[in-house]
């Protein structure tokens, strides 16, 4: 089972308990008894291409369009840096040495070990023990998920955008406050949204995505935040500019297998690394093989940045991941409550040790005598 | 002896039944995998864009036009209706009709619509806002517009769920040409409406999707809750077309408009 240990339903239950572990692993067999799984994408290939020499041939749905459904996780690119370190240059993929180092350090944060768990400062809410991430099965041999430019870094910030992004980052539960109410958070934080293309950056679990079409439309649903994107591919216009939304409005077509969504309308509100709501989207989904389909996307907001940059994610098919989970995390947002008591505790104490000292230095004087 | 005789009749007849509903029940479980892929695809097509307009979500039983929050005026006053449940009667246990009063007095803070919280099954189809279906090859998904909830109804075989959820979990067939989709494993915490109605985690609800002309699914919930009601009830009602040309499904991400109530006591007050 050291499989099912890393896989994210895995690691989801580890956090729900050894009581969901055990109903899971029991799915599980059924699965496994029942139902050949689609893929299996362990074995001890480190490679991010695959080395089938079977040809991949198209599947279609039988409306006659490429077909793309299914279940994705970006797990495996977990370990892979937005932006490439300078030492790489342009060099997109690592040494097998490189490789084996990223594999050592996932394997050592995949283990419950005690003294790998970051400790929790006083000044920080906390964060879970490093074995509840989803490290992957596959460890990435890519240096950086941007592709373009050639160096695999965000191009320059204009002027604005380097303040906005600034200004972005400033109001978050990692950043140092102050919170004085739910818009001092960032929108991960209320729970609002995870965004596009926020959403495509593997992060710590949660990280599946569900493609199922239908004649006319692509829909695409995301554990994280439970966003579902449903795609027109019927050529129809945007919606006017006057309706701006938080994950902006999408229009899809075909080129070939591959599918091109574009997404503009983002509201104001949105944030992604100090865009504005000039962003224009496009993203090109690319299905590779049977388990995996590639997703690229440009990002381009002159207000922000000083050209286009493009990004690629790989979602690849586990059989473990058969659903996605229920993300209802406003519906538990314990932490919002609790970071927002939390400065009014920290506010009621300043001003008690304030009195305090302004009582004690009244008092001084009389005490001489 | 006579009776005794009756009696052992009657208790194998029993054992009988027993047996066969559970072969039955076996057959149908493993029946959606048994024929493999495209149980999502059928000739039945329920694509689109779809909205119930009633007042089941004010309230699933018949009612009188009542008022809302006094400070709003006339904005948020209920409109009257005739009812969606079958009878009209919602049959509580005693205890459970003392809960579903006390969640009337204190609606307007308890509703978990009023915090955005995610809707529930069957409320998701009946909320004033519209929802799509998209029939995939083996998954059929519903997304609804009120507070960007989603449901993945799966037409091939899957393991059960795991976890209670506040959407269930959902696995569908097709019988004729309704699609019936069994929905279980839900927690206590969503309503029915906002009038209070409720259930517990042992709800248990099976939807029928039946075209009723090519712009209208006729929509029938049957709800079922031992640990609340008395017995299965049923409501029923048509789901319209949204026939605009440039229908699409619009963003209510709600979240940011509950914030006041849920943390407007822990803002920071204006300084004297």
């Amino acid at each position: 089972m050291v499989t099912f240990a890393r896989s994210p339903a895995g690691k989801l239950f580890a956090r729900l308990g050894v009581f969901a572990a055990i109903i899971v692993s029991g799915s599980v067999a059924v699965l496994l008894a029942g139902q050949a799984p689609a893929a299996s994408t362990n074995g001890g290939s480190t490679s991010g291409g695959s080395a089938t020499a079977d040809p991949w041939v198209a599947k279609r749905t039988s409306w006659g369009d490429p077909d793309l459904q299914g279940i994705w996780t970006t797990d495996d690119e977990f370990n892979v840096p937005v932006e490439r370190p300078r030492e790489f240059g342009t060099r997109a993929m690592l040494t097998e040495e490189e490789v084996a180092q990223r594999a050592r350090e996932a394997e050592r944060r995949a283990r419950d070990d005690k003294a790998d768990r970051r400790a929790l400062r006083e000044d920080q809410t906390g964060d879970g023990p490093e074995h509840w991430y989803e490290q992957g099965k596959v460890i990435s041999r890519r240096t950086s998920l941007i592709v373009d430019p050639p160096d695999g870094r965000i191009p320059p910030f204009t002027p604005e955008g380097q303040k906005r992004a600034k200004a972005q980052r400033e109001k978050s539960s990692l950043a140092n406050g102050p919170w004085n109410g739910p818009e001092d958070l960032d929108l991960r934080d209320r729970c609002i949204t995870r965004g596009v293309p926020n959403t495509w950056f593997p992060s710590a679990y949660n990280n599946g995505f569900q493609i199922v079409q239908s004649p006319g439309y692509v829909a695409i649903f995301y554990e994280r935040l439970h966003e579902a994107r449903v795609i027109p591919m019927d050529g129809r216009p945007h919606v006017s500019s006057g309706v701006r939304q938080w994950i902006g409005d999408s229009r899809g077509r075909w080129e070939g297998d591959t599918l091109v969504v574009e997404a503009k309308n983002f509201s104001e509100k949105s944030q992604f690394r100090g865009a504005t709501e000039n962003l224009r989207l496009v993203e090109r989904y690319t299905r590779v093989d049977a388990d995996t389909v590639k997703v690229e996307f440009t990002v381009d907001d002159p207000t922000t940045w000083t050209r286009p940059w493009t990004a690629m994610v790989t979602g690849k098919k586990d059989p473990f991941y058969w659903q996605i989970f229920e993300y209802a995390c406003h519906e538990g947002n314990y932490g919002m409550f609790n970071i927002l008591s939390g400065a009014r505790a920290q506010e009621r104490a300043a001003e008690q040790a304030a009195r305090k000292a302004a009582q004690k230095a009244t008092q001084k004087p009389t005490e001489k005598k | 002896m006579r009776s005794s005789v009756t009696h052992l009749v009657l208790k194998s007849t029993g054992v009988v039944i027993a047996l066969v509903s559970l072969i039955v029940i076996l057959q149908a479980r493993a029946e959606p995998g048994a024929t493999g892929q495209g149980q999502a695809e059928s000739k039945t097509n329920l694509n689109g864009i779809w909205q119930a307009i009633n007042t089941a979500n004010w309230d699933l039983q018949e009612h009188a036009a009542r008022p809302g929050p006094p400070q709003l005026g006339a904005l948020l006053a209920a409109p009257a209706g005739l009812g969606v449940v079958e009878g009209n009667e919602i049959p509580y246990q005693p205890a459970a009709a003392d809960k579903k009063k006390q969640n009337f007095e204190k609606r307007w803070s308890l509703d978990p619509e009023a915090k955005c919280y995610l809707p529930g099954v069957p409320r998701a189809t009946y909320m004033p806002f519209p929802f799509q279906i998209i029939q995939g090859t083996d998954k059929i998904m519903i997304a609804y517009e009120y507070a960007a909830a989603v449901r993945v109804v799966h037409m091939d075989k899957v393991p059960k769920s795991p976890v209670e959820t506040w959407m269930g979990h959902s696995v569908g067939r097709w019988e004729g040409n309704t699609l019936v989709v069994d929905v279980t494993s839900f927690n206590d915490q969503s309503w029915f409406d906002r009038s209070g109605n409720f259930h517990s985690d042992a709800l248990h609800v099976v939807e029928r999707y039946t075209p009723a002309g090519p712009n209208v699914i006729q929509y029938e919930a049957t709800i079922e809750d031992p640990k609340v009601f008395t017995r299965p009830w049923k409501i029923s009602m048509p789901l319209y077309r949204r026939l605009e040309k440039n229908a699409q499904l619009l963003e209510f991400r709600c979240v940011e408009f509950s914030e006041e109530l849920l943390y407007g006591h822990l803002r920071k007050k204006p300084s004297r």
